[in-house]
């Protein structure tokens, strides 16, 4: 490959390709610490955070304009309502560039969530998790260790036909003292906009 | 399965100018077979997409662009990843409005991770994918997230 226009050609795709991808935690590792505003208010979230004293920390990277993450608006909040009692902490992040606070703040109002929703400014949380799409889900034990990644579920049009709970299987065995059931899931999702 | 081998049939060895919008239903088990091998002896793109998605549907005139740049030299098929039930209305509907030439396959399985974890080990299900296969039906490339018309050129650059 002589031709220099082929040769930057190549260079782009490779970059492309690898963009966002270097950093990926993976289940069993230490997850990456950080500490960001929560959207809307000048207060900051850390994780690790040892007083708030949780024994599991679930990071969803979500969005308010992805039709898949809004699918999941209600289960989301379904959710902290059901484990947020049980020492388990949920803090949605928001790494897409073109959603800014006032409107993460105004989504996360208008569906009632009583979870905060941080903003990861120039997606360097999302990298330093290598989280590709919303929502993707993280869940981190007290001792900081990713102990789940993946999804809420496998059923994102209609969460009354659920076969494969698997956010929940995971918190509900990671409570009891045992692994995951199945520690790592995938589906189909919105790309995260980094910029 | 007949839908898709169907389908499989009419876009194979020469890419259209116009494929018919037939929606045919694929399943992981039958994606290397009714996807990916009719296409043996030509650079294949594949487009995984979804009507919800924004830059999914931003990539298409992009990709619609290269592939006439080079003159149908390499084939396109798109899979949605739509819900089944919006096969005959939607997914069609929403390719019409794209102007899309290129036939389409929707992913038919009852579990997402296992078309997933079929196209690619390494795909965590961000959309738009794009998968090149070279001429013997290997993967020459893979790109996540939205592509413009020369990063496709780029891709199937690298299968040729």
């Amino acid at each position: 490959m002589s031709d220099p226009r082929a040769r930057a050609i190549l260079a782009i795709a490779i970059l492309s390709a690898l963009a966002g991808r270097a950093s990926a935690v993976h289940v069993g590792e230490k997850a990456p610490a950080f500490s960001l505003s929560v959207a809307g208010e000048s207060r900051r979230l850390s994780v690790p955070d040892p007083a708030a004293g949780q024994a599991l920390t679930v990071v969803m990277f979500i969005s308010t304009r992805c039709p898949v993450s809004n699918a999941y608006d209600v289960r989301m909040e379904d959710l902290e309502k059901a484990y947020g009692s049980r020492r388990v902490r949920f803090i949605g992040v928001n790494s897409n560039v073109n959603e800014p606070p006032a409107e993460i703040a105004a989504h996360a109002r208008e569906h009632g969530f009583t979870f905060p929703v941080v903003k990861d400014e120039g997606s360097r949380t999302a990298d330093a998790y290598g989280a590709q799409h919303t929502p993707e889900i993280f869940v981190i034990d007290a001792a900081g260790l990713l102990r789940y990644h993946g999804r809420i579920d496998e059923n994102r049009d209609d969460a009354a036909a659920v076969r494969s709970p698997d956010l929940r299987n995971a918190l509900d065995a990671l409570l009891a003292g045992r692994p995951a059931p199945v520690a790592s899931t995938k589906a189909f999702g919105c790309s995260i906009k980094r910029g | 399965m007949i839908g898709a081998i169907l389908l499989a049939l009419a876009v194979s060895a020469k890419a259209p100018a116009r494929a018919p919008r037939v929606i045919a239903p694929v399943a992981p088990s039958d994606y290397l077979s009714a996807v990916v091998r009719p296409h043996r002896g030509r650079v294949l793109v594949v487009n995984f997409w979804a009507t919800w998605c924004e830059p999914c549907r931003a990539e298409l005139p992009s990709l619609a662009k290269a592939w006439k740049k080079w003159r149908g030299a390499f084939d396109v098929v798109l899979v949605s990843a739509d819900a089944l039930r919006l096969k005959d209305g939607v997914v069609p509907a929403v390719l019409e409005g794209l102007d899309s030439p290129f036939p389409c396959f929707i992913e038919a399985s009852d579990d997402p991770q296992k078309f997933i974890d079929t196209v690619d080990p390494t795909w965590e299900g961000e959309l738009p994918h794009t998968v090149v296969y070279d001429r013997d039906g290997k993967v020459a490339a893979s790109a996540a997230g939205l592509q413009s018309e020369a990063q496709f050129e780029a891709l199937v650059a690298r299968a040729r």
